[in-house]
């Protein structure tokens, strides 16, 4: 086969992520982990009994636990040099004018305070291990939709109901990173939608970690009640730095009977980032969960959403994107256990790999005994754009009930040149037609995404169109 | 002792139990070698290969000697009551064309081992096609590597399960050389408490460009105790090749259960047919006839053990 001059698809652009800002922390907790830190962090933040013991007794389950013996290599990953607690020099905020200007310009680079204004119900911002701001629309209180910082909603009126949810849908034994989140979490959110109460405007917390050499272990905790619905959206980003940064964060959601929560993630941290987030929902009767997720950033990414499906006629989607460039290796998916009767799932998933990007798509589908009419179906698509590239594809199906239809499929290559022929014999020049078939390749994951995450995913897969790509 | 056979060319989560069987084993007899090869005479033909235990966790290895250009159809059955492994080597020279007619028929309460291990020059095709019966367990490992340019493999596989028995199935295939294509494509019945694990690996290395993969499976629950595991994997280095795979795993669907009973066709009759037909489908691509017979009368045999049909 001929070699082909081939399209050039731009890497993100990065450079307003890039700037940092100058570390004028309040305190910075030395590297490392040990119960003496632990114990330290804990009193710093004034935690009750209950949360110190529980940060102990997480820490010793995580020296317990081993490394996974799968999926991208964390041998970058040194936990001595990773500094586990760095507070900002400022108090949380409710008003953009009080928060230090550095910190508030950072955040206006980012359209966080201007997203705030035009579309969102609330905002949380982090910067660091906490909180420097937070808001929430009045109306959107009034009807009595809670939205706090972890810390506040632990030690004020909703301290019963953190701590009756807090880490037991994620325990720190689920995994040795699910353990270090449980020993040094700071920050975060809470949020309670009322039963009946429909958030029609989308809550958003936004999550900057601008210390070098440091970690960043938010727990966000959501409880969307009977009959009510919710989007919620997450951002994150850093500057790049030489030395490894680590996110270890917890999303624990809980969607009621008939409720529906939309969960939105643009994650585009640093290529120094390691990130080991773990997230999982429970979904009980007839209500529904719905991921987006779009995987951009950092250097080492393990991310793979779970939904339980525990009631009967509950049901899970997920649409994701992930974008693997030089020096990155992505490993993303979703993971799904049918409990209920009549559960549904989808999975739809595509993925990007070029200059030596790697991208893996992981998925897990289990069908427990008594799931009947349990129904699922997962699709991933992969895009090579080089051969300096990997694209992996590893999904599992586990079926204990036979009354249940499982369905997968999955494809990976380059893009096809009949494909190219058959639209340019219909009119079409070599560039449009190219230019069509990769933007359709993710539209429509774009098309779920919040606009300005589109219109930054969009940017991405823009090509500058010289000819042909495989 | 405890060892693990079947591992993936890629791990996943542990607690899939996917990344590997663990089995109990013991150390047996090895027999002799057996190669096998046409006469000298002779660039086409069929041989045949007869495995039986001699004595609990014997090993048997078969090698298939070939020549450049030579058409073989290799019939290979394996049977018998006793734990053990048989392991066949095909070094498919240029332009050869290998198909191998499998029949495993483990006896009640045995677990057979059958390990391949397959090497592709310039032009030569593989194929296998392969009859799971019986009543033991199977752990079934195969490897195939397409080393030469326009090689090409494929693997049809039929199954049934049934009672308490494992089938568990790894066939990891590796595209080395360009313009390389695989087939896989497995279906097949489980019944009463029968369990079954396939992972199948399409696994393309850098510099294979112009190489196709495809996977298929198709899994008829009809058990109340079945258990499924399915892990399709496509491993990727290379830009220019395609690689697709497909799993349906579930009863019988609606519409199709809506077309037999409108033929006056039950449930019960319905799910016996369609568990047949995944050896039946197997028996028939053979083109061989003494093969299909062979395989058809080890179906009816065991189902005639069973009360004359497969319990849903």
């Amino acid at each position: 086969m001929e070699a082909r001059e081939k399209s050039q698809v731009e890497d993100i652009d990065r450079s307003v992520y890039d700037i940092r800002d100058e570390e004028h922390d309040a305190y910075r907790m030395e590297s490392g982990l040990t119960p003496e830190i632990v114990d330290k962090l804990s009193k710093e933040k004034g935690d009750p009994v209950w949360m110190q013991q529980f940060r102990l007794q997480s820490l010793q389950i995580y020296n317990q636990l081993p490394v996974p013996d799968w999926g991208p290599s964390l041998e970058g990953l040194d936990m001595e040099h990773i500094a586990t607690y760095v507070r900002p020099n400022t108090k949380m905020q409710n008003d953009w004018k009080n928060v230090p200007k550095d910190i508030k310009e950072t955040f206006e680079r980012l359209g966080i305070p201007e997203a705030e204004r035009k579309s969102l119900a609330g905002v949380g911002a982090q910067y660091d291990s906490e909180l420097v701001y937070h808001n929430v629309r009045e109306e959107v209180a009034a009807e009595g939709v809670v939205y706090t910082d972890m810390e506040s909603a632990m030690k004020g009126e909703y301290a019963d109901m953190v701590k009756k949810y807090f880490m037991k849908l994620v325990t720190p034994r689920d995994h040795k990173f699910a353990a270090l989140h449980g020993a040094v979490w700071s920050g975060g959110s809470f949020v309670y939608v009322p039963k009946g109460v429909q958030v029609s405007i989308p809550l958003q917390s936004y999550f900057r970690l601008n210390a070098k050499g440091a970690g960043q272990f938010e727990h966000t905790l959501i409880i969307v009640d009977e009959g009510a619905s919710l989007h919620f959206i997450e951002g994150c980003s850093a500057p790049k730095y030489n030395v490894a940064n680590l996110h270890a964060g917890c999303v624990e959601l809980y969607v009621k009977k008939n409720a529906k929560l939309r969960y939105s993630t643009i994650e585009n941290w640093s290529k120094n980032m390691y990130n080991l987030n773990t997230k999982r929902a429970l979904v009980e009767e007839d209500g529904k969960i719905e991921w987006v997720s779009g995987s951009f950033g950092s250097h080492v990414g393990c991310l793979y959403p779970m939904s339980v499906l525990k009631g009967d006629n509950s049901g899970m989607e997920f649409t994701g994107v992930t974008f693997a460039g030089a020096g990155q290796n992505l490993d993303t998916g979703a993971k799904v256990v049918h409990i209920g009767k009549n559960t549904t799932s989808y999975m739809n998933t595509r993925s990007i790999s070029k200059s030596g990007g790697i991208s893996t798509f992981r998925s897990s589908v289990v069908v427990n005994k008594g799931a009947e009419g349990a129904k699922s179906s997962v699709s991933c698509q992969s895009l090579m754009l080089d051969s300096e590239s990997r694209s992996d594809t590893i999904p599992a199906i586990d079926i204990r009930e036979r009354k249940s239809n499982v369905g997968h499929e999955a494809k990976i290559g380059s893009i096809s040149g009949e494909t190219v022929f058959y639209l340019m014999s219909r009119g079409m020049s070599e560039e449009d037609a190219r230019a069509l078939i990769v933007s359709g390749f993710a539209d429509n994951v774009s098309k779920e995404l919040p606009l300005e995450y589109a219109v930054e995913m969009n940017n991405l897969i823009r090509l500058e169109m010289k000819g042909s790509i495989g | 002792m405890n060892i693990t056979v079947n591992r993936p060319a890629s791990r996943t989560w542990n607690f899939l139990g996917v990344n590997g069987a663990k089995i109990e084993w013991g150390e047996g007899a090895e027999l002799s070698e057996t190669r096998l090869s046409l006469p000298a005479d002779k660039s086409a033909g069929r041989l045949s290969a007869i495995s039986e235990p001699e004595g609990e966790y014997s090993e048997k290895r078969i090698v298939l000697d070939t020549r450049p250009g030579e058409n073989i159809t290799l019939v290979e059955t394996v049977r018998g009551d006793e734990n053990f492994l048989t392991r066949l080597e095909i070094n498919a020279e240029s332009d050869t064309r290998v198909r191998v007619l499998q029949l495993f028929m483990p006896g009640s309460g045995a677990v057979l081992r059958h390990e391949s291990e397959l090497s592709l020059g310039s032009g030569a095709d593989v194929s296998f096609i392969t009859a799971t019966l019986g009543d033991g367990d199977i752990y079934a490992d195969t490897h195939c590597e397409l080393m030469g340019d326009g090689s090409s493999f494929s693997s049809d596989i039929g199954y049934l399960c049934r009672g308490e028995n494992r089938i568990n199935i790894n066939l990891t295939v590796e595209h080395t050389g360009k313009n390389t294509e695989c087939r896989i494509d497995a279906s097949g019945a489980l019944t009463d408490s029968a369990k079954k694990n396939f992972c199948g690996t399409i696994d393309f290395k850098k510099g294979c460009s112009g190489s196709h993969g495809a996977e298929n499976e198709t899994v008829l629950l009809l058990g109340e105790g079945a258990e499924n595991k399915t892990l399709p994997v496509i491993l990727c280095a290379e830009e220019n090749v395609e690689g697709t795979h497909g799993a349906t795993v579930g009863e019988l669907d609606e519409p199709t259960l809506f077309y037999f009973e409108s033929r006056g066709i039950s449930r019960d009759e319905a799910e016996r047919m369609m568990a047949r037909a995944a050896i039946v489908r197997v028996a028939s691509l053979s083109r061989d006839e003494e093969y299909a017979d062979a395989v058809l009368s080890a179906l009816d045999t065991l189902l005639a053990e069973n009360g004359g049909g497969v319990d849903a």
